[in-house]
């Protein structure tokens, strides 16, 4: 089942054409990822889907909203605490309060903010507040999300736990994730699919089917396979590169 | 304590700079020193403390709730009405430009020596700083946070009250220091012109009088009144917003 779609959309931003009858397709619970050059424009295509954008022309269906958006910067409310931060998606969706704090404050303790659960994003480090924001975005949907670089600014071990984490929560529960990256090797570990921006403006994006199994582990990386694949894909974005 | 400890000890030393060239200046109707002053409190305190200053105090309490009442409502209408911002925003800043303490002769003309000719003038002085300051607050929010909440799937009203009200907070807060003082000036204008009782009362008659250290005691009261303001103001912004111990505020906000 079809669980996002765009379809032939084109996109301007003053005059600045970033989408170019672009179409492509996410089933449900598909994890795919979504690499290229920075500036790409692949920011906007989550602006479409969530609505916050029009599209000149084409048309981008969402099966089920509401979509768990999480932007690149961590934006939150500096006058709420950390647990009420991640309340926020669920306050907007009137869940009754003490439930919304049970589920906030189990993934609050899983992802080692426990202990800071009433300190302000003020006494956060950048690591800690992406965490937080990750949070939030688990909250705002169950079903869909759209990640864009969440895990950029965390320390590696911390990156692999919450890697691992949204792995296996994804699969089972049949999330449906669309995940930006720069991180080549998480795109693998993580997706089912790669797509690639080629150009600017984004007009075809390049498929690329990760050679792993559903029941994967790092070591899998290793593999000849997934290392061909990942120098085509590190390739492409270094051609890609240059056009910019 | 330690941290003021530089600011005490100039301030001590000024005052005694003020006391020794006042004695040596010997023209107590001009520059009283700071003893003579503290005397002339001291002598007077019945006046000062039970008729002059409550009547003072009831004048700017009246004048500032309905400063704060009518210039945040005034923001808040402007702010969810795009009609009312067109109508009254421009209205808003040329009456920045009037000065305010000039009209105050027409308040007495209208409202007599009844308390409301003062109230007029103190209102007038506080009400725009807290509408314009309030209005900016809460157009200043960060787009991305709008946007942010809209994926959540808020309503307008959810924006308002849980993203637009917290973060227009700091520069109410902001607008109260500067409109509390300045409207303390604007009772004791007021009451030069028109009344029978009040500090500015009080330091007119004395003036008349060339009673140098009785003008000046009225003048250490509504300072000393001005700054317990500000610090009381300054107290509960720590408390209030950004959270503090009462978080009395975000609960309202977050069950909006």
């Amino acid at each position: 089942m079809e669980s996002l779609a765009l379809q032939d959309v084109c996109f301007r931003y003053e005059e600045q054409p970033i989408l170019d009858h672009v179409h492509f397709s996410i089933q449900e619970g598909e994890f795919v990822s979504l690499i290229g050059p920075s500036g790409c424009g692949k920011s906007t295509i989550f602006r479409l889907i969530t609505g916050l954008s029009q599209a000149q022309s084409g048309q981008v269906t969402v099966a089920k909203q509401p979509v768990g958006y999480m932007p690149q910067q961590d934006l939150l409310l500096p006058w709420r605490t950390v647990l009420q931060n991640t309340l926020l998606p669920l306050e907007c969706q009137r869940i009754p309060k003490k439930r919304a704090e049970e589920q906030s404050k189990a993934l609050l303790e899983e992802f080692g903010l426990g202990a800071y659960m009433h300190k302000k994003p003020k006494d956060l480090s950048g690591g800690m507040r992406q965490r937080v924001a990750f949070i939030r975005a688990l909250n705002a949907s169950q079903d869909v999300l759209l990640l864009d670089e969440p895990f950029s600014a965390l320390d590696a071990l911390t990156k692999m736990e919450l890697q691992d984490w949204l792995y296996i929560q994804a699969k089972k529960w049949r999330k449906t994730i669309l995940f930006i990256t720069h991180d080549v090797d998480e795109a693998l570990y993580l997706s089912d699919r790669i797509l690639t921006v080629q150009q600017t403006p984004i007009h075809t994006l390049h498929e690329t089917i990760v050679p792993m199994e559903h029941k994967r582990q790092r070591s899998d990386l290793a593999s000849k396979e997934v290392q061909d694949v990942k120098q085509q894909l590190i390739q492409m974005l270094q051609q890609g590169r240059q056009q910019l | 304590m330690r941290k003021n400890a530089p600011a005490i000890y100039v301030s001590v030393g000024l005052l005694l700079i003020w006391e020794v060239f006042a004695r040596w200046l010997n023209e107590m109707y001009i520059l009283p020193s700071p003893t003579a002053i503290l005397q002339k409190m001291w002598d007077f305190r019945e006046a000062l403390f039970t008729v002059h200053l409550p009547a003072t105090l009831q004048v700017l309490w009246i004048g500032l709730l309905i400063s704060i009442i009518l210039g945040i409502g005034l923001a808040i209408m402007m702010h969810l009405s795009h009609w009312s911002e067109r109508a009254f925003y421009p209205l808003l800043v040329a009456s920045q430009t009037i000065p305010i303490t000039a009209l105050a002769p027409i308040f007495v003309l209208w409202f007599g020596y009844t308390i409301w000719s003062k109230v007029l003038v103190t209102v007038l002085i506080a009400f725009f700083p807290i509408a314009m300051s309030m209005f900016d607050g809460l157009r200043s929010t960060k787009r991305e946070l709008e946007e942010l909440m809209r994926t959540y799937g808020a309503t307008k009203w959810q924006i308002f009250w849980k993203l637009q009200l917290p973060s227009a907070l700091p520069q109410l807060f902001s607008a109260f220091k500067i409109a509390v003082p300045l409207s303390i000036i604007g009772a004791a204008v007021g009451e030069w012109l028109g009344a029978q009782a009040g500090l500015g009362y009080f330091s007119k008659r004395m003036m008349t009088q060339l009673d140098g250290a009785g003008v000046f005691a009225p003048i250490v009261l509504l300072s000393t009144m001005a700054i317990i303001a500000v610090f009381i103001i300054r107290i509960i912004e720590k408390n209030i917003s950004f959270g503090g111990k009462i978080n009395a505020f975000d609960e309202i906000f977050r069950t909006m």
